[in-house]
């Protein structure tokens, strides 16, 4: 028996990368997983890092509000909803206005949506929200100013929303992973120099990988964390220690 | 997969609990029991049957870590260990006099670092890891006692410290920081329903933490499940630091 057996999980993002490795977690403890993505179909995920057998799948863009509002799922209680949907621009693209407001609806405005549409439900179920930060939800990032934004946005939300829902039941934390091996930071470990340099200034000496946090998502989502919310876990072997 | 229902990764570990007589301690020891580890516990009373309700199964160990010499004795019982959870602590009502302030540090400050630098070897070892149990004053002051206060803040620098310091070996260090919890240490403000009712005002959750909550937290940090978390802290508080 899982500690999630009978439970319903929604996994944005969760096609690829960490929301993925969370999803697969969340499978093997018991639970009925739903996750999103944005392409048309699980089939369009062949030859990714991601893994959904087992797990419903529905396409949403979680930045589009009416896509959101639209968004049904099938579900009357959700146990966790875990927001690790995300992008980024790179090459001084967030420093265009237009962009960086794209990636704050991505990144903070949908989240924001999902956490009110799947208010109720949550409280149904005392359930609660995992949002995925960054080490940047702590510190500039000098070439994104709208992940960067973003990210130090949904720490205070994660903070806020900690408050305002507590009463309810719902408890709300993020994790903040350092550099984690992923589609989105490709530019930064498949070129060896960069991930040489990156590897020398990580304590634990290596960067980290998806199921290193999914781990601690789980264990926030869990009844181990029933009296832990509006907090954050940075996991980043050590790199902001 | 190193599910979190699943402890067999703790089957056969060595634990040290200080301060694992009651309270926090005493259920992070029976967690790690129930999984299969082998649990270490320190207290300052001469038997363990000088408790209420010690946890059983465990090995008992006398020492008021306090003193170097009591540190030195822990250290030279344990041949063999995964897990160092430094809890034992203390406060007092005096902590604006100077002795007592610095009675206060040695205990909760001192001792974790003397106790964490001796038995290192055994965690390098291992590749196990420390967890040190902080408070809420870690982050926040509690003017009554100063000591208490900059004790815990100093733990939280203290972890971040070693944990840059141990990664190289493989030891992950890090820090649970409880908010209001149903222990001894609490109960004289449990039993004043004026004081009560002013405390569980600032903590959305509205209600005590138990010791259990905060056990369940630190098994997870010893767990393969943190593989990648070090030199952090974890607040387990209700959500009382966001007030």
């Amino acid at each position: 028996m899982g500690t999630f057996a009978g439970k319903t999980v929604l996994v944005t993002g969760g096609s690829t990368g960490i929301g993925n490795a969370a999803a697969r977690r969340f499978l093997a403890e018991g639970a009925r997983v739903i996750v999103t993505g944005t392409r048309v179909s699980a089939a369009d995920y062949a030859g990714t890092d991601g893994d959904l057998a087992g797990i419903e799948y529905h396409q949403l863009d979680q930045g589009d509000l009416a896509a959101v509002a639209a968004f049904d799922p099938g579900v009357e209680q959700l146990h966790a909803l875990v927001v690790s949907g995300a992008k980024v621009a790179y090459k001084r693209a967030e420093f265009i206005p237009e962009t960086f407001a794209d990636v704050l609806a991505t990144n903070l405005t949908g989240p924001m949506a999902l956490a009110m549409k799947f208010r109720a439900a949550l409280a149904a179920a005392k359930g609660s929200i995992v949002f995925v930060g960054s080490v940047a939800s702590f510190k500039g990032t000098i070439g994104q100013p709208a992940y960067s934004a973003s990210k130090g946005g949904l720490l205070t939300l994660t903070r806020t929303l900690g408050q305002a829902l507590g009463r309810e039941g719902i408890r709300v934390n993020l994790v903040a992973p350092g550099l984690v091996r992923s589609k989105m930071t490709a530019i930064t470990w498949e070129h060896p120099d960069r991930l040489a340099a990156t590897e020398r200034q990580v304590p634990l000496g290596r960067i980290g990988e998806p199921d290193d946090i999914a781990g601690p998502i789980i264990f926030l989502a869990s009844d181990a964390a029933r009296y832990v919310t509006g907090t954050s876990l940075v996991i980043d072997g050590g790199l902001s220690a | 997969m190193n599910g979190l229902n699943n402890g067999s990764w703790a089957r056969g570990k060595s634990v040290l609990v200080t301060g694992g007589t009651q309270g926090i301690g005493k259920a992070v020891a029976e967690q790690f029991l129930a999984l299969g580890a082998r649990v270490t516990i320190t207290g300052t009373r001469t038997r363990v049957e000088c408790y209420d309700e010690p946890p059983e199964g465990v090995t008992y160990i006398q020492a008021d870590l306090t003193w170097p010499e009591a540190r030195a004795e822990v250290a030279a019982h344990i041949d063999n260990l995964d897990v160092l959870v430094n809890n034992a602590g203390r406060g007092s009502a005096n902590e604006y006099e100077q002795e007592e302030f610095e009675h206060v540090i040695d205990t909760n400050l001192n001792a974790v670092m003397d106790l964490s630098v001796r038995l290192h070897p055994l965690l390098k070892a291992t590749r196990g890891s420390i967890i040190n149990v902080g408070s809420l004053a870690s982050f926040l002051a509690l003017k009554e006692t100063p000591a208490y206060t900059a004790s815990k803040a100093g733990l939280l620098g203290l972890t971040r410290a070693l944990g840059d310091k141990w990664a190289p070996d493989g030891v992950r260090v890090n820090l649970v920081a409880p908010g209001f919890i149903a222990t001894r240490m609490t109960e004289g403000a449990r039993t004043n329903p004026e004081r009560e009712k002013k405390l569980m005002r600032a903590i959305p959750m509205q209600r005590w933490g138990e010791p259990d909550e905060i056990a369940s937290a630190i098994l997870f940090l010893a767990s393969p499940a943190a593989s990648y978390i070090t030199g952090q802290s974890l607040a387990i508080d209700g959500g009382l630091m966001l007030r």
